[in-house]
């Protein structure tokens, strides 16, 4: 546990990566851990970040979008199954497209 | 052996000088020899050459119009939800968007599945990981049972445990296409188009390691990772940015201004600059715990020394991520580990 690397970690907070934040920047190179580290790597690192950037970017630039009768209980990871999975009894992330942006 | 000291992390994980084989307990044996699997540390270094510079900054950057072309459609469902009025299974949309990605990318035109086009997207891959992980923690502690399984021809297996069809159904389609790549590779015959498997198969690696099994195995667990962990950080972060407004007014606020015309799409360089883009997927990546697993690692002739503690080489090492991450106690609550129980999920 600890509580000194991240804060309130139960909270989705991004800006404590920030450089610009008071508290400093959570070292990403030292406590990013989620493709592990050194010879072991996850080997798909690079492109799971294009992926990702692109997905949020484009999605969250484009549309403006509400959750549909999903809560905390269908991300909240309770269990190890190699992979991390919230409770096999979700029914996953559901969400509404409202409107397009301009 | 945990060591819960984040700042030991480093020390086990960092380390690129000193030989460490993987724990063969928590390895997926059912899975096959692909490179995450790969224990051995010589053995994982010379499977592990022939694919790193296909993943390399330079290469993701070649394959940017692919996965352009394929955030384009991801993004035309969206558009066709609001219209009419249609919800979106998030993790169904994105695991088609990842799936198709990688498995593009994998094994050439031939190999995509063409998730996005399906009317529930990558439902199909959904519903197959979300049985096949449940057996991971099983097949872990009953190694036997896995060999048993693997060495089965498939109809038997599937008698045996109905649970496994779609998955034995995966693996033959598998071996069937990485067949088809190694036949157009003794013709000759080169991809248009960077394809990994392709390249695995025209690499230097000894002909053990190109098998149909081996390369099966490699192909099985580069579109299993790349599809299930992307899809799921993608989903989960996309959960924590609408359930925050604060970080989804930022981040729009970030994305307007880098982005003033919504339908361009951005450059990935110009992406890496945003900040706050950047801090919500490290954020998202924290806590989405894609890969929960303990990965320890095993030294083969350097020992660790933590405070006053000397740790001999061949103890298996591990710092698990959540404990480091913090978002969840190791305890996994509402399984309720103190209750006896016989019931299973499949």
């Amino acid at each position: 546990m600890s509580p000194s690397v991240f804060p309130e970690p139960e909270k989705f907070k991004p800006s404590r990566w920030l450089a610009s934040e008071e508290s400093g920047p959570i070292p990403e190179g030292q406590y990013q851990v989620a493709f592990s580290k050194g010879r072991r790597q996850c080997i798909g690192i690079n492109l799971a970040y294009a992926e990702l950037r692109f997905a949020i970017a484009t999605i969250f630039r484009r549309f403006e979008l509400e959750l549909f009768d999903t809560s905390k209980a269908d991300v909240e990871i309770v269990h190890d199954y190699f992979v991390g999975m919230p409770l096999m009894t979700s029914k996953g992330i559901r969400v509404r497209v409202l409107r397009e942006l301009d | 052996m945990h060591i819960s000291d984040p700042d030991f992390y480093s020390e086990i994980y960092h380390l690129k000088a000193h030989r460490t084989h993987r724990d063969k307990f928590y390895n997926l044996e059912i899975l096959g020899p692909g490179l995450a699997f790969t224990t051995n540390h010589e053995v994982h270094a010379r499977r592990r050459a022939p694919l790193a510079p296909y993943f390399s900054m330079q290469s993701i950057q070649v394959l940017v119009p692919r996965i352009t072309s394929l955030v384009h459609q991801m993004n035309q469902h969206l558009r066709d939800a609001v219209a009419a009025g249609t919800v979106i299974h998030a993790n169904h949309l994105f695991t088609a968007f990842a799936m198709d990605v990688i498995a593009e990318y994998s094994l050439g035109e031939e190999g995509t599945t063409g998730s996005l086009k399906r009317p529930n997207f990558g439902k199909w891959w959904y519903d197959l990981t979300q049985k096949q992980v449940q057996m991971n923690a099983f097949f872990r502690h009953f190694p036997l049972v896995a060999r048993a399984m693997i060495s089965l021809p498939d109809a038997l297996a599937v008698k045996a445990m109905p649970a496994l069809e779609n998955f034995i159904w995966w693996q033959a389609n598998l071996r069937a296409q990485v067949k088809a790549v190694l036949e157009t590779n003794e013709k000759g015959n080169v991809p248009s188009t960077p394809t990994v498997i392709h390249a695995l198969a025209a690499s230097k690696l000894p002909p053990s390691d190109k098998t149909v099994v081996r390369l099966a195995a490699e192909a099985n667990l580069l579109l299993g990772a790349g599809a299930e962990t992307t899809a799921a950080t993608i989903s989960r972060t996309t959960y924590h940015i609408l359930a925050n407004p604060d970080v989804l007014k930022r981040l729009q606020e970030e994305l307007v201004a880098a982005m003033p015309v919504a339908h361009e799409m951005p450059s990935l360089s110009k992406l890496n600059q945003l900040p706050y883009l950047n801090a919500v997927i490290e954020e998202g990546l924290r806590t989405a715990l894609p890969v929960l697993s303990r990965s320890p690692r095993v030294f083969q002739n350097h020992a660790l020394k933590y405070k006053d503690w000397v740790i001999p080489p061949g103890v298996s090492l591990t710092i698990l991520q959540c404990s480091l991450f913090h978002t969840i106690p190791y305890s996994l609550s509402s399984l309720s580990p103190y209750t006896f129980s016989l019931t299973y999920p499949w």
